[in-house]
C-alpha cells in the first residue's frame, strides 16, 4: 500500500523556510536526510516489506527526498545572498568592478614572440646568439670584407678593452664589437646544429645612429635561415608568403625587389601589400600601396662555408626584419622612442 | 643618385611615362625613393646599393634601363667625348705650360692619373642648360669650369678635378712658370691643407694627397715631396680653386685606390660625391673618357686651348671576367623556370656576352669591366631573376625536417620567467643597453673592474655596457613618477655585461624588478603599499617555479643604494642568485624620484639560476588524508627570527608536518620594542594514514617544546 508521505514534505518545506542562519538549515538538512534522518528511517524499512510493494514504497520516499532537497538549495541560495549584500539589502550594481592589476609583455616583446610563433609553427627553432660579438662574425664571415663599402650600411659599435675579457667570447680573434644585426647568430647557429636546419634568430642589435623619431642606436631584429639540400627561392617566398598572412592578415600580398646584401645572393627586399589602406594610397605606404618590412634571399656560399656547411652540398635562404618598424606599424606608433620611454600610460596599452 | 627624366630622354629613346619608368627601376633593383617633380622635369632619387658602382652615373643608369626596357640608346650632341689629342700645342703660340711632369710614389694607391693642362680659358657663369642641369641634381652651379667636371661625374661616373694651375706654382714661389711637377703621395704626419670648403685639415700617413712642385730654374723648391693640393679623391684645397680670375687649367682624373680613399674619407670625416665613387671603385676604362669628355667640353664652353695632356701610370688591361654558369643548377635553386635562349638574350641585354660549353645548359658568359660585382654562379641567376622579374618565381612550400638543436637552459627560463611576471601584474619595460657614468653616479655606485666600454660612443651618457639593470629601472621610475604615474611595478630581462663573479662570457642574462608606490586597486582604499616582502616573494616565486630550494636569504650590505637593514640577498652554493632592497632617499633624489613613495628594487641573475633550475613539470600525488591545524603564537626577535623558528619546527616534526606558514604578524602595546609578535600555522599530516588527536598532540608539545627550550621563546 503506497503511503503519503506529503505531510512530512509539508512539514520539512514549513521549517526549512523558517530557517535564518546556514547552521540552523544544516541542522534541518541532518535531520531530514542525514544518515540517521528522516528518510533514511523510512528507507530502512524497505527490506521488510513484501516483494509487489517495495517498489511503490521507494519511489514516494524518493519523491519525498526531492522535495526536501529542493527546498534545502532554494533556502540556501536565498542564505547565500543575503550574506553578501549590503545589511540593508540594497546593491548599488552601478559600483566599479573590481579589476585584477593586470602584467604586461612589452610590446615588442609581444611583436617578436608573434613571428617567433608563427615561424615556430613552421617548423622552425629558436637560437640565440650574443649581443657582444667578434669583428668576424659580424662581418668577415658574412662576406662584408674589411674597409669595404658594404660595411656603410652596418655602422657598429666597437668594444674598447681594459685588457682581459677577450678570451672569455668563444672564437673571438680581433676587435670585440656589439652586433650591428643579427646576422651574426646565423654563423654560430649553424655552427650549433647539423644541416638541414630551420632557425629563427631573435635579438638586440645596436649602430650609432643619433634617436629621433624613426632611428634609435638599439633596436630589435629577427633573422631566419632555412637550409636543405635542395631548398630553393620558391620555398623561401612560400615562407614569406605564409609568414606574412598569419602576421598581417589572410589577404596580404608580396612584391620582391632585387637588392644587395653581401651574405645573400641573389637578395631581395620585400613589400608587403598595405595592410591599412588595402594597397589604395595612404601616408604610411607613402601612396605606393606597398611597406618594405624584411630582406631575404639564398645564403652566399661564402657564409655557407663560415658557417661550416659545403656550399656544394647545402644550399639555404635567409631573411631578416626589424621588429620595432613592424610593432609601428601593426600598432600605429609614429615615434620609435615611445618603445624605450616605458610610460606606464604606453605599457598599459598593449 | 639622382637622375632627371629629360637627361633620360636626352640620351633613350623610351615611351614609358615618369611614374611608370619609376616602378621599372625598383623592381630591376634600382629603388626609386622619391619621383619629385621639378619645373616640367622630373627628378628620380636613387637608392644605389654598394655592389653597383656602375649606377652611379647617368651613363651607367641610362644602359640598365636600356638593357631592361629594349629602348634604344640615342646618340646625343654629348654622346660619346672625342679622344683629345695629347702634347699638341693647340694654342697660338707655344706655350710654358707644356712641360708637365707626373709621378705616383706607389701605384697601389693610384694606378695612374691623367693630367690635361687648358690655357686661356674664360671663367664665368655656366650656360643656363648646365646650370639647370646640374641644380636639378642638387649641385649647386659654381662657374662653367668647375660645372663641367661636375657634370661629367654626374655623366659617366668619374670624379674630375680642376686646378687654377697658376695657383698651382704661385702657391709654392710666386714666380712664372716654366716647369710643372704633380706628385701623387701619401700626406706626412700633422701636414696641413685647407680644403675647398673652408675647413683646415690635419693630415696623416693614411691619406691620399696631390701635391704640386714648382721647379724655378736652378732653384729646386722642395722638389720630391712639393706641397698638398688635394685630398686625392676626396676633395681640392682652397688655395688651387679655379675661380673667377683662372686663365689656365689643370684637369685630373685618376684611379685611387677604394681602401685608401675609404680609409681617408673616414678619418677626416669628408665624404663627397668624388670619395662615395672612387671607395666604391670607378671604372678603369671610363677614367681616359671623362677627361677627354671634360676638355672638349671645357673648350667648347669656357674656351681656351689644349695644351697638353700628360699621365702617370698605365691603366692596367682588364680582360673581362669569364665565369662558367650553369643553367639548370641556377633554376633550380631558384625553382623556376627559363629556356636558354631566353637566359642568353637576358644576358646580352646587360651587355654580357655568353658563349655555350658543350651542351645548351652550361654558359661561359664575359662580364663587362664596369660589372666588377659579378664574380660567381649566384651572381649570374641575380642578374637574371632581376631581369626577368622576381614575381615570375613561384610559391613553393619547403619541406622543412626535424633537426637537433639544443636549447641552453636559460632560453628556457628567460621564457617562464617572463610568462610569470607578467602574471603577477608586473609590467615588462626595455631600456637601453648602453649608459653613462651619471647613471652610476646616481645610484651611488662604483664602477667594477671587468665593465665593458665603448671605443666610440654616441654621447658620454651611452659609453657603458650596463653591468646592471638598477639604474635602467630607476630611470623608468623617475620617469614616470615625473609623469604623475607613482604607483609602479616593472621587470626587465636583458642582458648585462662584464658582471662580476659570471664565467660564462662578457653577457649573461639577467632579470630586474622595481616596485614603487602602492599596488592599486579599482576601489582605491583597498590600495596596498608595496613592501620588501612584496618584491622578496615574487623572486621566491621564480625561485619556487624553477624548484630551487636549497637557498638562504641573508642581509648585504653590497647594494650602496640600500636603505639601511633592507639590503638582502639569496644564495645558494657558492652563487649569489639575487639581491633585492628598498632604495634609500639620497639615491631616490638623486634620480629625481619625488614623493614619499617607497621604492623596491631587485636583480636576479638568470644565467646562475638556470643552472640550478629544473623547469620539468611534473604531478605528485594530491594528499586526500586530511591535515590537522595547529596555530602557535610566538614573540620572535633578533635572536629567534621567523627563518630559523620555521625551521625548528620543521626538523622536530618527524616528519609529520606538510607546511609552516605565517598567518599574522602584531606589534601593539604587549609587543616589546626590537620584537614581532608571530602566529604561525602548523599543519600536520601524514601521507599514509589519517593522524589521531593524539599523534598530532605528542608532536605539537615537542615543537612547542623546542620552541620555549631551544630558542627561549614566550609562547602566548
Amino acid at each position: 500500500m503506497p503511503i503519503d508521505y506529503s505531510h512530512i514534505a509539508d512539514e520539512a518545506k514549513l521549517q526549512i523556510e523558517a530557517v535564518a542562519d546556514k547552521a540552523a538549515l544544516e541542522e534541518l538538512r541532518i535531520k531530514y536526510l542525514g544518515r540517521k534522518g528522516v528518510v533514511a528511517e523510512f528507507m530502512a524499512r524497505i527490506p521488510t516489506l513484501p516483494a509487489d510493494e517495495r517498489k511503490a514504497y521507494g519511489s514516494g520516499l524518493n519523491d519525498l527526498k526531492n522535495k526536501i532537497g529542493v527546498c534545502l538549495a532554494a533556502k540556501e541560495a536565498q542564505l547565500a545572498a543575503i550574506v553578501s549584500s549590503a545589511p540593508d539589502g540594497y546593491i548599488d550594481v552601478t559600483l566599479p568592478g573590481k579589476k585584477p592589476l593586470l602584467g604586461r609583455f612589452h610590446p615588442l616583446t609581444q611583436v617578436e614572440s608573434e613571428i617567433c610563433d608563427i615561424f615556430r609553427r613552421l617548423g622552425f627553432k629558436i637560437f640565440d646568439g650574443p649581443e657582444v660579438e667578434t669583428e668576424y662574425h659580424n662581418f668577415e664571415a658574412l662576406n662584408i670584407p674589411l674597409e669595404h663599402p658594404s660595411r656603410d650600411a652596418f655602422d657598429t659599435f666597437y668594444i674598447k678593452l681594459a685588457g682581459e675579457p677577450v678570451s672569455r667570447l668563444a672564437g673571438s680573434t680581433g676587435k670585440l664589437l656589439l652586433r650591428s644585426h643579427t646576422s651574426p647568430a646565423q654563423i654560430r647557429a649553424m655552427k650549433a646544429a647539423k644541416p638541414p636546419v630551420a632557425i629563427i634568430m631573435p635579438g638586440r642589435v645596436y649602430r650609432p645612429d643619433s634617436v629621433d623619431a624613426s632611428h634609435c642606436f638599439m633596436f630589435h631584429q629577427v633573422e631566419g635561415i632555412a637550409v636543405d639540400a635542395k631548398i630553393r627561392f620558391s620555398d623561401l617566398k612560400g615562407i614569406l608568403i605564409a609568414f606574412a598572412q598569419e602576421m598581417f592578415g589572410q589577404k596580404t600580398k608580396l612584391r620582391f625587389r632585387p637588392s644587395f646584401f653581401p651574405f645573400t645572393e641573389p637578395s631581395a627586399e620585400v613589400d608587403i601589400s598595405c595592410f591599412l589602406c588595402r594597397g589604395q594610397g595612404c601616408s604610411v605606404c607613402k601612396k605606393s600601396g606597398w611597406i618594405e618590412v624584411l630582406g631575404c634571399g639564398m645564403m652566399h656560399p661564402h657564409v655557407l662555408k663560415s658557417g661550416g656547411y659545403d656550399p656544394k652540398k647545402w644550399r639555404g635562404f635567409a631573411f631578416g626584419m626589424g621588429v620595432e618598424r613592424i610593432a609601428m606599424l601593426k600598432f600605429g606608433i609614429n615615434d620609435i622612442r615611445l618603445f624605450f620611454e616605458n610610460d606606464l600610460r604606453f605599457l598599459e596599452q598593449f | 643618385m639622382k637622375i632627371t627624366y629629360s637627361w633620360i630622354k636626352e640620351l633613350l629613346d623610351i615611351k614609358v611615362s615618369p611614374q611608370a619608368l619609376a616602378d621599372k627601376l625598383s623592381m630591376a633593383g634600382l629603388s626609386v625613393e622619391l619621383l619629385e617633380k621639378s619645373g616640367d622635369d622630373w627628378v628620380y632619387h636613387i637608392e644605389v646599393t654598394s655592389n653597383r658602382p656602375d649606377w652611379l652615373s647617368v651613363n651607367g643608369i641610362v644602359r640598365e634601363i636600356a638593357a631592361i626596357t629594349g629602348a634604344e640608346l640615342r646618340n646625343s650632341a654629348y654622346g660619346k667625348g672625342q679622344r683629345a689629342k695629347g702634347k699638341k700645342i693647340l694654342c697660338s703660340k707655344p706655350h710654358a705650360l707644356c712641360k708637365l711632369s707626373i709621378s705616383i710614389e706607389d701605384s697601389k694607391d693610384c694606378a695612374f692619373y691623367y693630367g690635361n693642362v687648358i690655357a686661356g680659358v674664360k671663367v664665368g657663369p655656366s650656360p643656363q642648360w648646365l646650370a639647370k642641369r646640374l641644380e636639378a641634381l642638387g649641385l649647386r652651379s659654381v662657374n662653367n669650369v668647375v660645372d663641367i667636371t661636375n657634370y661629367c661625374l654626374m655623366e659617366t661616373g668619374q670624379p674630375l678635378h680642376a686646378f687654377d694651375l697658376d695657383k698651382i706654382v704661385s702657391q709654392l714661389a710666386g714666380e712664372p712658370v716654366n716647369q710643372l711637377k704633380i706628385i701623387v703621395r701619401r700626406a706626412k704626419k700633422d701636414e696641413k691643407i685647407m680644403t675647398i670648403d673652408g675647413v683646415e685639415r690635419i693630415l696623416n700617413e693614411n691619406i691620399l694627397v696631390i701635391a704640386g712642385v714648382y721647379d724655378k730654374t736652378g732653384q729646386p723648391a722642395n722638389r720630391q715631396t712639393g706641397k698638398p693640393i688635394a685630398v686625392a679623391g676626396i676633395m681640392g684645397g682652397a688655395g688651387t680653386e679655379v675661380s673667377g680670375k683662372t686663365t689656365n687649367i689643370l684637369l685630373e682624373s685618376a684611379y685611387f685606390d677604394p681602401v685608401v680613399v675609404r680609409r681617408g674619407s673616414r678619418i677626416l670625416g669628408v665624404a663627397s660625391d668624388s670619395s662615395y665613387r672612387f671607395e666604391r671603385g670607378v671604372d678603369v676604362s671610363t677614367v681616359r673618357r671623362a677627361i677627354d669628355r671634360a676638355t672638349e667640353m671645357t673648350k667648347e664652353i669656357a674656351g681656351g686651348a689644349f695644351v697638353c695632356a700628360e699621365q702617370a701610370g698605365k691603366a692596367p688591361a682588364q680582360a673581362p671576367r669569364k665565369i662558367h654558369f650553369c643553367l639548370s643548377e641556377a633554376l633550380d635553386t631558384l625553382g623556376m623556370e627559363m629556356t636558354a635562349s631566353q637566359a642568353k638574350n637576358i644576358f646580352e641585354k646587360l651587355g654580357f656576352s655568353v658563349g655555350y660549353r658543350g651542351g645548351k645548359d652550361s654558359f661561359l658568359v664575359s662580364v663587362p669591366t664596369t660589372r666588377r660585382d659579378i664574380k660567381i654562379q649566384e651572381d649570374l641567376s641575380e642578374e637574371l631573376v632581376r631581369v626577368w622579374g622576381y614575381d615570375k618565381i613561384p610559391l613553393t612550400a619547403p619541406a622543412i625536417k626535424p633537426f637537433a638543436l639544443d636549447v641552453p637552459p636559460v632560453g628556457t627560463l628567460e621564457a617562464r620567467a617572463k610568462g610569470l611576471l607578467v602574471n603577477m601584474g608586473l609590467k615588462e619595460v626595455i631600456t637601453y643597453s648602453l649608459t653613462g657614468d651619471e647613471d652610476y653616479k646616481k645610484t651611488a655606485m662604483e664602477l667594477g673592474a671587468n665593465l665593458l666600454e665603448l671605443e666610440n660612443p654616441l654621447t658620454r651618457d651611452l659609453r657603458i655596457l650596463r653591468p646592471t639593470l638598477i639604474p635602467s629601472l630607476l630611470n623608468c621610475v623617475s620617469f614616470n613618477v615625473n609623469h604623475n604615474n607613482k604607483d609602479l611595478e616593472f621587470f626587465e630581462i636583458a642582458r648585462v655585461f662584464g658582471a662580476e663573479g659570471t664565467s660564462k662570457g662578457p653577457e649573461t642574462l639577467s632579470l630586474g624588478i622595481v616596485l614603487c608606490g602602492e599596488k592599486r586597486s579599482t576601489w582605491q582604499k583597498e590600495s596596498k603599499r608595496y613592501t620588501l616582502f612584496d618584491i622578496r616573494g615574487m623572486i621566491e616565486a621564480l625561485l619556487e617555479e624553477a624548484k630551487v630550494k636549497n637557498y638562504e636569504i641573508k642581509k648585504t650590505e653590497s647594494m650602496p643604494f640600500a636603505q639601511k637593514n633592507t639590503g638582502c640577498e639569496i644564495i645558494a652554493g657558492k652563487d649569489t642568485l639575487a639581491v633585492f632592497c628598498m632604495v634609500n632617499n639620497d639615491v631616490k633624489r638623486a634620480w629625481g624620484i619625488k614623493g614619499k613613495e617607497d621604492v623596491y628594487v631587485a636583480e636576479v641573475s638568470l644565467e646562475l639560476l638556470a643552472h640550478r633550475a629544473d623547469l620539468k613539470k611534473s604531478f605528485s600525488r594530491i594528499v586526500s588524508i586530511p591535515s590537522i591545524i595547529r596555530d602557535v603564537s610566538v614573540l620572535a626577535g633578533q635572536d629567534a627570527p621567523y627563518s630559523r623558528i620555521k625551521a625548528l619546527i620543521e626538523s622536530k616534526a618527524d616528519g609529520l608536518i606538510r607546511s609552516v606558514s605565517l598567518a599574522d604578524i602584531y606589534q601593539g602595546q604587549e609587543v616589546p620594542a626590537g620584537q614581532l609578535g608571530l602566529t604561525i600555522t602548523i599543519e600536520y599530516g601524514c601521507a599514509s594514514k589519517t593522524l589521531t588527536d593524539e599523534e598530532v598532540n605528542s608532536v605539537h608539545q615537542k615543537v612547542l617544546g623546542s620552541l620555549t627550550g631551544e630558542l627561549s621563546l614566550k609562547i602566548r
